[in-house]
């Protein structure tokens, strides 16, 4: 089968490990990756555990796709309770230490306790090992990953995090390659627990329920990507191809959200960073080379790509192609979440500006919009929790109110930075970052539907259906696993194509209306996790600039619309009108173990 | 024998997937007969053909999208 139903099971304080079975009626259920992996966060993680405690727990999931030929399914995700919005928290990675985990016989590993000293996991088959990593400490994450592969063999696969993890900074990242599990503060989630790194080696054969289903179903999805007009402007341009795009809809922040364009974006597009390009690579076993190799004066990096573009570019004020690239990377060697590292410059570069903050405040730095000497300082600051930075390690929320300024330009929901579409002027994008469950990601209810014009822009009407479609499709993609970046290619909602691909995976014959109520069932679990932590309608909200400050086009997401669209939103996912999921509704998607909790 | 261009190969491994699913009914690109080094970057930089059977399915042909495989006899 293309999944193996066991799951690494790791208790970090008794150095001991197990195997822990997810059986086919699960499977059937929550599907893979983001699905089984809230539903084991869901079960396993008791309720108000510190997320920083050795109680919290770090899942690393795979999907059913992943490691098999099937094209785009390349991702793994990690989820945990975020330090940084204190609910559900996942993120997704590319590169190839998800399908090594596959091939090492587990579908995933499940992290709990902590260690007394920095400890590296070595994972070789059904062999697990902790090894001391007190050696690594202090590292940037390309260090760690070739002090690791120096000396247990190059094809061993990594899991790391740098200094920002280390420090416990609540929007540290996990990295892979050089890639990353960029929000939710996973980072810290990691170094809580005293572990610097992971890395796993594996020699088992995936094998497909049925051969011939799947490569015939692989096939016809190769031919139908590459006929697909927009595959070339993704290989051409990686996710960068948005920034022009964005720019001419006049939704493309900058200034900390101060503006919706930005006058030097044609220097940072994907088209100006062709010419920094050396290579266009794929993540393991994809077919779209959407990753840019680029090469600054000073360094290299895949990307940067559209949201790096957006953190450390267009929203520090930065047009500099070659700082982007230099910026882009140290973030990533720090281990800082990029978005969330972008938005806390950003919200302390408008503070410096307005004069709420001074030099004398901010170590000396001169934090003027577009200082990208300044923001190198202050990120090193930040991930090694020095001076200023220990504040700003915080996030900008918790660091306004330690620092009692700047509360009226916060761009926050749920304590953790915006991402860089706008949901003043993409209403469905609105709705996303006021109810994910992870904070105000992107990658749930996603934009794209609206930026590329396949429904009508800026108007609130049917966008809480519309968003609901949206955050189920995601819910399902995200746990079979195949890439986002894909979307326009394969469909910005459940399709056809989508319900072949889980069919010929794991050699089911499920209909439509059964892989709908799978979406339904998973977001429905994550909210569930969230309202047992306490979130309600209130947290469902966004940044006060969105709600009063128009937007140059004169785009604007009022409460009253956004209270609208909310609770069309709850009513289409049979939520009460405090977004708190309905009995009857638990019933219908066959939830009814969750019902005691409500 | 198979050869590789790496100019034109995008680091994907698909070849090393097709081939073990060729020889060993499933996916382990530890048992593909090519492999292919990449850097951490992905960036492929070398390869190297390891007990290639010559076999006539050209799995590996097939499911290289970049033209980046050759047999040669």
């Amino acid at each position: 089968m293309s999944w193996w139903g066991r799951y690494l099971y790791i208790n970090l304080t008794e150095k001991k490990w197990d195997e822990y079975c997810i059986p086919e009626s699960i499977v059937r259920k929550y599907l893979g990756g983001n699905g089984i992996g809230a539903y084991i966060l869901y079960n396993l993680c008791k309720r108000g555990v510190d997320p920083l405690s050795e109680e919290n727990l770090l899942i690393i999931n795979t999907g059913p796709a992943n490691g098999t030929l099937v094209p785009m399914a390349s991702k793994f995700c990690a989820l945990s309770k975020s330090p940084q919005t204190n609910g559900f928290t996942k993120g997704f990675c590319g590169g190839e230490f998800g399908q090594e985990l596959k091939f090492a016989g587990w579908d995933g590993i499940i992290i709990t306790g902590s260690c007394e000293k920095w400890t590296h996991i070595h994972i070789e088959d059904s062999k697990v090992y902790f090894l001391d990593a007190e050696y690594l400490k202090g590292f940037t994450t390309s260090l760690t990953q070739y002090k690791l592969k120096e000396r247990f063999g190059n094809d061993v696969k990594t899991l790391v995090i740098g200094p920002a993890g280390e420090s416990l900074v609540k929007y540290a990242c996990l990295i892979s390659d050089l890639r990353a599990v960029g929000s939710g503060g996973m980072g810290a989630v990691m170094g809580s627990k005293k572990v610097k790194a992971i890395t796993v080696r594996g020699s088992q054969v995936l094998k497909p329920k049925n051969r011939e289903r799947l490569v015939n179903f692989i096939k016809a999805f190769e031919k139908s990507v590459y006929e697909h007009p927009g595959v070339k402007n993704l290989i051409k341009f990686g996710t960068a191809a948005g920034v022009m795009h964005l720019q001419y809809l006049g939704v493309l922040p900058s200034y900390n959200w101060q503006k919706e364009t930005f006058e030097l974006a044609e220097n940072i597009s994907g088209e100006a960073l062709r010419s920094k390009v050396v290579k266009d690579v794929s993540c393991f076993g994809c077919i779209v080379p959407c990753g840019k190799y680029s090469v600054s004066k000073d360094t290299f990096t895949i990307g940067p790509e559209y949201e790096g573009i957006f953190a450390m570019g267009t929203i520090i004020g930065n047009g500099n192609l070659d700082e982007l690239i230099t910026l882009d990377r140290l973030t990533d060697e720090l281990g800082l979440g990029q978005i969330q590292a972008g938005g806390v410059v950003a919200w302390v570069m408008e503070c410096y500006e307005k004069g709420l903050l001074s030099k004398d405040h901010l170590d000396g730095l001169d934090l003027s919009f577009g200082n990208v000497q300044a923001v190198k300082e202050l990120l090193k600051k930040i991930a090694f929790r020095e001076g200023i930075g220990d504040i700003l390690a915080e996030g900008s929320e918790r660091a306004s109110q330690i620092l009692g300024v700047g509360k009226d330009f916060l761009m926050t929901v749920k304590g953790m930075e915006i991402a860089g579409h706008s949901p003043r002027a993409v209403k469905t994008q609105a709705i996303g970052y006021a109810v994910a469950h992870r904070g105000p990601s992107h990658c749930d209810i996603r934009p794209g539907i609206e930026e590329n014009n396949v429904i009508p822009f800026a108007s609130p009407k049917d966008k809480g259906k519309i968003s609901k479609e949206l955050a189920v499709w995601t819910s399902v993609v995200n746990s079979i696993i195949y890439c986002l970046s894909a979307e326009r290619v394969v469909g910005l909602k459940l399709n056809e194509s989508i319900l072949d691909m889980v069919n010929a995976v794991m050699d089911w014959d499920i209909s439509m209306e059964e892989l709908h109520e799978i979406g339904e069932r998973i977001y429905t679990l994550e909210r569930l996790f969230n309202v047992r932590e306490g979130f309600s309608r209130k947290d469902d909200t966004l940044p006060k600039r969105i709600k009063q400050e128009p937007s140059e086009r004169g785009c604007i997401t009022t409460q009253d619309e956004l209270d609208e669209m909310l609770d069309e939103f709850y009513e289409a996912f049979g939520w009460d009108k405090e977004g708190k999921p309905k009995k009857e509704t638990l019933v219908k998607l066959s939830m009814e173990e969750f019902v005691n909790d409500l | 024998m198979i050869k590789v261009n790496i100019d034109l190969c995008s680091g994907c491994k698909r070849c090393m997937l097709a081939c073990s699913l060729h020889k060993v009914g499933g996916f382990n690109p530890r048992c593909s007969s090519i492999e292919i080094i990449t850097d951490i970057g992905n960036k492929p930089i070398a390869y190297n053909i390891k007990f290639c059977t010559d076999c006539k399915d050209l799995y590996c042909l097939d499911f290289c999208m970049f033209g980046a495989l050759e047999a040669c006899i």
